[in-house]
């Protein structure tokens, strides 16, 4: 009777073992069931070329941000910062992180019914990746995930967030690939025969509303016990664009991916000449993370190379230099012995979102320089220095920030167009989930953006609000500076400065015991700091201080003179 | 009387043909830029257009950086790699793609893109790349192996050969391994394990014998290899070292000399022919007589579609005759299959019989054989299934 009891609890348990194996062995779906690493691309969208040299896609792709989004070592401290200031919502912190820096794996993750998770999927310290997810999660925003978002709920508040939608009906090599060109059948299968996937012509490829699947992230500000307190719009560039006159005349795609130089083959297997294609530079805003991904390339482990990096750098700061805005100086002018000086800096935003935009932790500032006639500075304001701003309070002390100024008048002051966190309390923050508002918000709007009209998540806030002279794409700002007697020739230089990855965004991070944000502060302290900043634009007035008008006794004799002259002649008549 | 048109009429004519004139040469530019890779006929253009991306133009393969891919890609300057494969293979994978073949899916299939003329003429490119063809035979060439005559083809292979009798009194099994050296040598070496029935002097039981058998080193040289005729001839030497056990009658206790020719031929239509004669020559004739032998195989091999799985029915007559008086000569036929195990068919299984003409007295008189080959060269065991 015993054996038998034994005989049949054996049984059971093979029996339940078998089950729950093919209940759950089944249904664990890989990266791989919906999507293709980058290199499954590359071969046949490389060496391809345009009237101004190699265009191809993959090339540029791999050395852009979206490729290394998941190599970024600033975006991994930032995680880690988050997960250990928040520990009872890491779970949901990496889930929310990974759906746009390691969107392939945590779109299967998120299949399988479970979190999606940021540092089980880092390489290991010799730069190994281990299994199929953290391969993916290696190759950031890769081709097959924007290629793959279907025209469904984009541009609609579901869509952001990562809220992007790919199909999961189809099995993998019965799946559509989007872009902008209708592709001849034969190389339809050909393509599908490498790739497993079918390319369909389709314009949401083409249009903001794709990219702003990510670029649209709304945070959730927590408190102590892990509870929800507030909604941040964390970065809502698609939002500001949207109010701006820019919704009606420019994709980001427009803008960040250059039209290539004349026709151009979109593959090197059997291309042919196509107009207006865009290429897969990706030239955004973050030219000092790609100098620390060159800078460190073989740390990290990048699928790329420095110089491939620095090629993408360049054509980042040609674009940030070229497009991104306008400085206007006027300076009224000086006679002899005034004591004050009086320039008017006029900032033109030509971009179609806030400048700067996105991420918080960027800053545009006004650095205003007057020199004598020996080139001594007589006035200075917004002077960068070892990655800060000289002036301002925020690098100064943690717990402060520079207002916006509609009149500067001490070199103590200094116009920078940055977003300010503050917690429930009011206190600045960099933490994004402490943070419930904005203290500050005042990045010069793109032209059309009405401030009056603008909802809450892209509102301006703090003293630009009221500023009159802020607004509608542009920012004036007064500078009336002291000066000892003027006398000779002044220079004054307006220069216009933007930093990625402002100072205490950077530095804050020493508060984070963990190794991501070890490893970034090395990196960040190792760098050269001219690295962090780029200049957007510059210009320069000289003025003469014109001379004093003073009367002296003769001048008045001649006066007396000629109305008594005058006077003769009247009476004569 | 003639009508007078008026000019009101020819104004929306002219503009018409003004509009197709402006239309006609985009849509013609639009379609001559659509088609332009569809017109090629010379196998370099269609190469450049559809292989050169990741061959590179000079077919020597791109390199991981440029291609963006970590599968390695072939050199086709390389005669080893270029002139292994017969054209065909080279066909498919082109019509196909790699993973007709068991290999990666980055090679796309252009069947559907370009049309077998096209794909042929691209296909004789890549082969001109290597540009010794007249030392290297094609892999065309590489006829299927038999269980018994030697192939003419230069190989790099794994054998594990085995063979029984009906009476299941002898086991031999069998290593070969061959390893190419260039062009047209070849390195062999063959070592046989035996285990058999045996009755041991001093008694009348038998007994079970067994060990490793007389080993063979052999060095092959391709002498003669034409498109043209589609024959293949090479001349071979092999040296039987006595490692074997001459009283279990395990191996002959004496050094032995095997030069022979082999032969292949390819019969266009109808199948394949592989001679090979020769004379295994003792170095003590009072123990071990010379040799004569001659051995040939007719074949055929089919795939399904073409690239599928190889199916070779062959037949191979067996002839050999001593050097002694009143010798016979033995002659045996021996009916076998080969089948190509998986994708990349470079694993392959053969079965067959060795049936004696003269005293078939029973099923024991049968001597049953099979060999697994590994074509090494191609890839690992595990490859390409």
């Amino acid at each position: 009777m015993k054996k038998q009891i034994n005989v049949s609890i054996f049984a059971t348990s093979i029996f339940a073992a078998l089950f729950l194996m093919c209940v759950t062995g089944h249904a664990q779906f890989t990266p791989a069931d919906f999507f293709k690493d980058s290199s499954g691309c590359q071969g046949c969208h490389n060496g391809i070329s345009d009237k101004s040299g190699d265009a191809s896609f993959g090339v540029h792709w791999r050395a852009s941000v979206m490729a290394n989004a998941s190599n970024d070592p600033y975006w991994r401290a930032s995680v880690r910062r988050e997960t250990i200031d928040h520990p009872k919502a890491a779970t949901a912190i990496e889930d929310k992180c990974a759906t746009c820096h390691m969107p392939m794996t945590r779109f299967s993750q998120k299949q399988n019914g479970q979190s999606g998770q940021v540092f089980a999927h880092l390489p290991d310290s010799e730069g190994r990746v281990t299994g199929a997810d953290a391969l993916f999660a290696k190759d950031g925003v890769s081709c097959s995930v924007c290629h793959q978002i279907q025209d469904k709920s984009l541009g609609e508040e579901s869509s952001f967030t990562g809220g992007f939608q790919i199909d999961v009906t189809k099995p993998a090599g019965d799946r559509a690939v989007y872009g902008p060109f209708e592709v001849e059948k034969g190389v339809r299968s050909v393509m599908n025969s490498a790739s497993g996937y079918s390319p369909q012509k389709s314009e949401h490829i083409q249009k903001s509303e794709l990219c702003a699947t990510c670029h649209t992230l709304y945070t959730h500000a927590l408190d102590d016990a892990g509870r929800e307190t507030a909604v941040l719009a964390e970065q809502v560039p698609f939002l500001e664009w949207q109010h701006s006159d820019y919704a009606d005349a420019a994709s980001c795609q427009d803008c960040h991916m250059v039209l290539a130089d004349g026709p151009m083959a979109i593959s090197s297997v059997l291309g042919s000449p196509r107009e207006n294609v865009q290429k897969h530079v990706f030239r955004g805003g973050n030219a000092f993370l790609l100098s620390m991904l060159g800078a460190f390339s073989d740390e990290l482990f990048l699928n790329t190379s420095a110089t491939e990096l620095q090629r993408t750098r360049t054509a980042t700061i040609e674009q940030l230099q070229q497009n991104a805005a306008t400085l206007e100086l006027s300076v009224r002018p000086l006679t002899e012995g005034d004591t004050q000086i009086s320039a008017l800096v006029t900032v033109i935003n030509n971009t179609g979102h806030k400048l700067p935009t996105a991420y918080p932790s960027r800053r545009v500032w006004i650095q205003l320089t007057v020199k004598d006639d020996h080139q001594a500075i007589v006035f200075e304001s917004g002077r960068f220095y070892d990655g800060k701003i000289r002036g301002n309070d925020n690098d100064r002390n943690a717990r402060r920030f520079e207002p916006h100024y509609d009149v500067i008048t001490s070199s103590e002051q200094v116009q920078i167009y940055e977003a300010i966190l503050g917690d429930s309390q009011n206190r600045v923050t960099t933490g994004l989930l402490q943070a419930t508002d904005y203290l500050k918000d005042n990045r010069i709007v793109p032209a059309g953006f009405d401030k009056e009209t603008a909802h809450s998540d892209i509102a301006v806030k703090g003293a630009a609000r009221d500023d009159i002279s802020f607004g509608d794409g542009l920012d004036k700002v007064a500078y009336e500076v002291p000066l000892p007697p003027a006398q000779g020739t002044y220079t004054v230089t307006a220069n216009l400065w933007y930093q990625p990855i402002g100072y205490r965004w950077a530095v804050n991070l020493n508060a984070t015991e963990a190794r991501e944000a070890a490893d970034f502060l090395r990196m960040y302290r190792r760098m050269d700091k001219n690295q962090t900043v780029v200049k957007l634009a510059e210009t320069t007035v000289k003025t003469t201080v014109l001379p004093s008008l003073t009367i002296t006794d003769a001048d008045r004799a001649a006066a007396k003179q000629a109305a008594a002259l005058q006077a003769e002649t009247e009476n004569l008549d | 009387m003639r009508r007078r048109i008026s000019k009101k009429f020819f104004l929306p004519i002219g503009m018409l043909m003004l509009f197709l004139g402006m239309l006609l040469p985009q849509l013609a530019q639009t379609g001559s830029k659509q088609a332009e890779w569809k017109t090629l006929t010379k196998g370099r253009d269609v190469f450049q257009a559809a292989c050169a991306s990741c061959h590179g133009t000079n077919g020597q393969g791109k390199s991981i950086e440029s291609v963006g891919f970590k599968t390695p890609l072939p050199d086709f300057t390389d005669c080893n790699f270029t002139s292994r494969e017969p054209a065909d293979d080279w066909f498919q994978i082109a019509r196909l793609g790699g993973p007709v073949r068991g290999f990666n899916q980055m090679m796309p299939a252009f069947g559907d893109a370009l049309d077998e003329a096209q794909l042929k003429a691209a296909i004789r490119h890549v082969k001109q790349f290597c540009s010794e063809t007249d030392k290297w035979p094609d892999g065309i060439f590489n006829l299927p192996r038999a269980l018994v005559t030697g192939k003419a083809f230069p190989e790099d292979e794994y054998v594990f050969a085995y063979a029984m009798n009906g009476g299941l009194s002898e086991f031999q099994g069998k290593f070969i391994t061959e390893k190419r050296l260039g062009a047209r040598h070849q390195l062999e070496l063959a070592v046989p394990f035996v285990v058999k029935e045996v009755i041991r002097e001093g008694s009348d039981q038998t007994s079970w014998g067994e060990g490793v058998g007389d080993m063979a080193l052999g060095y092959k040289l391709n002498v003669f290899h034409s498109l043209k005729s589609l024959t293949i001839v090479s001349l071979s030497t092999e040296v039987i070292v006595p490692t074997g056990d001459e009283y279990d009658d395990i191996g002959k206790g004496i050094f032995r000399i095997e030069p022979f020719l082999a032969l292949g031929q390819i019969i266009p239509h109808v199948g394949f022919l592989q001679i090979q004669a020769g004379a295994e020559l003792s170095t003590k004739t009072d123990r071990v007589a010379h040799e004569l032998f001659w051995r040939a195989a007719f074949g055929h091999s089919f795939q399904r579609g073409g690239y599928g799985r190889t199916w070779s029915p062959m037949v191979e007559v067996l002839g050999a005759k001593e050097l002694e008086d009143g010798a016979f000569i033995n002659w045996h036929i021996v009916p076998e299959l080969q089948v190509t195990l998986n994708q990349r068919q470079h694993v392959m299984l053969c079965l067959g019989a060795e049936i004696p003409t003269r005293n078939l007295n029973s099923a024991d008189d049968v001597k049953y054989m099979a060999y697994l080959l590994w074509d090494w060269f191609d890839g690992g065991f595990t490859e390409g299934w």
